[in-house]
């Protein structure tokens, strides 16, 4: 109805542009201020995740057992991970069976490792000698504690030469 | 004139009330959009009860394998599922060849062409994460590699491999499920709407040359479309019938062959065993994208040429898909 409603409001000096503009300025910068709260969001997982509980260490039991099931210069899966496990006369050493081209499972395959993704052939050793691969495969940490029971590390890597005594 | 123009009902208010008899051929467009509309829609209506069954996370593999051999017709609308995807890859890119061939993409279409490139990547898009939904451990392998694929990229990797995979291991499908079940489709709902809204703004679809200006009213053509329909929704249900997909290992066994990849990513896989992550997943799939764009405006310069980047961009993706198979 009247004028001055139409150009303000209360005649405070608000007009309904400034207003509107106002209010739309407050909205997308809550919106831009929501965007960095959205991705953490989207890129967390609860904290159980299998992802952590995947890479806690492993007990792989008494190492005088293990010692003894292992035939040294072998290489065996340790159940339930992508790693393999052997040992040789300088101890015990854990290769991390995962492909350094996009990261598949690789798997046993002759005297060596086969990616079944992209065909990278390893090693015994773990060394690429064929295919995209261009970088050894990692080797988990091994840890001997008090009660004489063998921990594999997988979140930890070590070099090649690493081995843990028996 | 009236019987020519006469409207029956919603669905029809969105259809032309007649159309030039030339450019209702089959033989000039093959019915492959509207072919891709019905397997699109048929692939909502197939999803749906699958929704309700499948469990995300952890127990992805469990709850498909019970999908497919345990509850009872689970396997019949994952199969439906499966078939439709399958051919709305193949009538998606049939329909992109089709209308590049018969220079549809040229003023006033133009723009209609880029929402027809923007859904065949959202089509790809639907394609990959359904196969990783399935849990297995070719859908884990398949994962691993377009995830280390994301993180190849300079600078925003990181953040684009954890804006789709989420964190990463088991429960990447959480994540994987919600733009598969609701994020791509919606998106693709709107963009197909759009672009459908768009074939009539831009004065119906493209006509052949020779044109004899004759008309046969839209009663014929939904007669005609009603054929096509029922043809591609048997084919669906023949094929769902008796080629349903199987599951394959449980993602915690270790593989026992190669992995390859699904037949739409196969160029992909074969680029992969030859190029760097970065250029066979991303620089060259995207060069591809952005070829297909501007193909418009090549042909706008040179009466073939736009054409015949689209035809090469295509022969590329055929041989590299055929090597694929043959290898495998």
């Amino acid at each position: 109805m009247s004028e001055g409603r139409a150009d303000s409001l209360e005649g405070n000096g608000i007009t309904r542009r400034v207003l509107l503009a106002g209010g739309l300025g407050a909205l997308a910068l809550a919106g831009l201020g929501l965007l960095g709260p959205f991705f953490r969001l989207m890129a967390t997982s609860p904290p159980d995740g299998d992802t952590r509980g995947r890479l806690k260490p492993m007990d792989l039991g008494e190492a005088s057992r293990l010692a003894a099931d292992l035939p040294p210069g072998s290489w065996r899966q340790v159940p339930e991970t992508h790693c393999w496990i052997s040992r040789d006369e300088r101890g015990l050493q854990a290769l991390a069976g995962t492909c350094t081209h996009l990261g598949c499972a690789v798997r046993a395959e002759g005297s060596g490792f086969a990616c079944p993704c992209h065909a990278s052939r390893y090693d015994a050793e773990g060394r690429p000698v064929q295919g995209p691969a261009r970088i050894a495969m990692a080797r988990a940490l091994l840890r001997l504690d008090a009660q004489g029971h063998v921990w594999l590390d997988l979140s930890r890597t070590v070099d090649a030469s690493f081995r843990l005594p028996l | 004139m009236r019987t020519l123009t006469r409207r029956r009902g919603f669905l029809s208010h969105g259809r032309p009330g007649w159309v030039p008899a030339s450019a209702a051929r089959f033989r000039y467009t093959y019915g492959l959009g509207g072919a891709s509309v019905l397997l699109f829609l048929l692939l909502l209506v197939t999803g749906l009860p699958l929704l309700f069954q499948y469990q995300p996370g952890d127990g992805a593999y469990r709850s498909l394998a019970n999908l497919t051999y345990v509850l009872p017709y689970g396997w019949l609308f994952r199969s439906l599922h499966f078939w439709a995807a399958q051919m709305l890859v193949v009538t998606v890119l049939f329909h992109l060849l089709r209308v590049a061939l018969t220079r549809a993409f040229l003023p006033p279409r133009r723009f209609n062409w880029w929402l027809g490139v923007g859904l065949l990547v959202l089509v790809v898009g639907l394609d990959y994460t359904g196969y990783l939904l399935r849990g297995d451990l070719e859908a884990v392998s398949a994962a691993t590699v377009g995830w280390s694929i994301l993180r190849s990229v300079p600078v925003v990797g990181q953040a684009l491999a954890a804006l789709i995979f989420g964190s990463g291991g088991q429960g990447a499908l959480l994540g994987l499920s919600a733009w598969h079940s609701s994020v791509f489709p919606l998106a693709g709902f709107g963009v197909m709407g759009w672009h459908l809204w768009h074939v009539r703004r831009d004065g119906g679809i493209s006509r052949p040359a020779a044109d004899d200006g004759t008309h046969i009213p839209l009663s014929q053509l939904a007669a005609r479309e009603w054929v096509a329909g029922l043809a591609v929704a048997n084919l669906v249900l023949l094929l769902a019938l008796l080629l349903p997909p199987g599951l394959g290992l449980a993602p915690d066994q270790p593989s026992v062959a190669p992995v390859p990849a699904p037949w739409v990513f196969g160029a992909v896989q074969v680029l992969l065993h030859r190029l760097s992550p970065f250029v066979a997943g991303v620089a060259v799939p995207l060069a591809a994208v952005l070829l297909l764009g501007s193909a418009p405006y090549l042909e706008e310069r040179r009466p073939w040429l736009g054409r015949t980047l689209v035809l090469a961009v295509a022969t590329c993706f055929t041989a590299l898909t055929l090597y694929f198979w043959w290898q495998v």
